[in-house]
């Protein structure tokens, strides 16, 4: 008996009904037919973050930032869905997929989501907690964390941390969510379904090597080379209105 | 008027075939401080927490938004535009008792031996020219035998860049302690 009461807690708790609802939520928007849409993007990071913010859809993005991905597409779509349209430009870049998992559309390439140089598939430490946080404070918080396992900062023993952090013109609430046992990406994809940014970035830079711990080197929209060591792993979690692509540099290829 | 016009009046007439209108001033504001907007200020209470390397700690946030304004004098006018790009960088002083070792900004990244790079990175103020600011603490010396302390203090240096212009006229002075933080003093 109180296996059932305990089960029936599990699937009608509130976090469950909530991701299920969020679930549904996607999928209908992904279904949806679109008349008529034209893309004129710099790329594929580009085309997708357009997509997702002309159709309200939650996504993460991993990519390598090489000739390929840096293509641009221009593209018209008739009576098409919006899966539809992120199937068409997919098709573009060989080698990237997509699938929904986690309550968010993620894009990634196939031979890079599972391998152990991404730091995505790390685990968050158990002592970070996101306890009534700012969902763009918990991300800088979770960067920092995760930092601190791919770039050791070596601190001395009591070592304190200040700063600085600004949520832009997004208007954010408090937010409290578990991430224990979750990869990064799992937690990326939690704080986008929780949060008001909707849209995660990895930009995994094309230059050669690898961080000393052995971890792909990452880059930002706004930051087109790859950050110093002591500042790796860096990504963007960005709101739809954030993403104004006029404002980013323009992107180019990697320096080697 | 060009977008990098310089400050101030600029007096503009137009000129057709037929005829020049007579002048009309127009006044260019350059951001150039920042001031805190009235009712946006208020501090969290002195809490345990953790840092990013996993060491407990007790610390406070404080909260309040920022006005970006011109370059007027004596009396700076605020500049009430959205979108305009913002970063920061923050600099330790030889005053450090809080023995803070890192620094979270705006944009991430280093300047020199500072924290923090002067942007843009997709942060945006809002309609009236405002951003929001969070200023967190997270201090292992602000814990003794696991209770919260007090333990002296730790002064930084916050250099703003607002739209592409550094405002060095107005570095914000940050004075961490563990059961507040002061700008500028206050």
């Amino acid at each position: 008996m109180s296996a059932i009461v305990f089960l029936s807690l599990l699937l009608f708790s509130p976090a469950r009904v909530a991701a299920q609802t969020q679930a549904t939520q996607l999928q209908a928007k992904l279904n949806a037919r679109v008349t008529q849409y034209a893309l004129s993007a710099n790329g594929l990071a580009d085309a997708i973050l357009r997509i997702a913010k002309q159709f309200e859809l939650p996504v993460g993005v991993e990519w390598l930032k090489d000739k390929e991905a840096l293509r641009d597409l221009e593209f018209t779509w008739k009576d098409d869905t919006v899966g539809g349209i992120i199937s068409s430009v997919l098709k573009k870049y060989p080698g990237y997929a997509f699938r929904v998992e986690g309550g968010v559309v993620h894009v990634f390439r196939q031979d890079l989501v599972n391998e152990h140089q991404n730091f995505l598939n790390l685990k968050v430490p158990d002592f970070f907690q996101v306890r009534q946080e700012l969902g763009g404070f918990a991300n800088v918080e979770l960067r920092g964390v995760v930092q601190n396992i791919v770039s050791p900062r070596n601190l001395p023993p009591g070592g304190g941390e200040g700063g600085s952090y600004t949520s832009g013109n997004v208007p954010e609430k408090p937010l409290t969510i578990t991430l224990r046992g979750a990869s990064v990406r799992e937690a990326l994809e939690m704080l986008a379904n929780a949060s008001e940014h909707k849209m995660w970035v990895v930009t995994f830079s094309d230059s050669p090597g690898l961080t000393p711990t052995g971890f792909r080197r990452t880059e930002t929209l706004w930051h087109p080379t790859p950050f110093p060591d002591r500042d790796q792993p860096m990504w963007d979690f960005l709101a739809w209105r954030d993403y104004m692509p006029q404002s980013t540099p323009p992107a180019s290829s990697s320096p080697r | 008027m060009a977008s990098n016009a310089a400050s101030g009046n600029h007096s503009v007439t137009v000129t057709t075939s037929v005829a020049t209108s007579n002048p009309v001033n127009f006044y260019v504001q350059v951001p150039t401080s920042l001031s805190i907007v009235t009712g946006s200020d208020s501090t969290t209470s002195e809490a345990s927490c953790t840092t990013s390397g996993g060491q407990s700690g007790c610390g406070v946030t404080r909260t309040l938004k920022y006005q970006v304004n011109d370059q007027e004098t004596p009396t700076p006018q605020p500049i009430t535009v959205a979108n305009m790009t913002y970063g920061d960088v923050i600099c330790n002083t030889s005053t450090n008792q809080l023995n803070l070792q890192s620094s979270k900004t705006t944009c991430g990244g280093v300047t020199g031996s500072c924290w923090g790079t002067a942007g843009p990175c997709g942060k945006y103020t809002d309609q009236n020219g405002q951003l929001p600011e969070n200023i967190p603490v997270c201090a292992p010396a602000c814990q003794s035998n696991g209770t919260c302390c007090t333990a002296g203090q730790t002064v930084a240096n916050q250099t703003w860049t607002v739209a592409g212009y550094t405002l060095s006229s107005d570095v914000k002075s940050l004075t961490y302690q563990c059961k507040k933080i002061l700008v500028n003093g206050k």
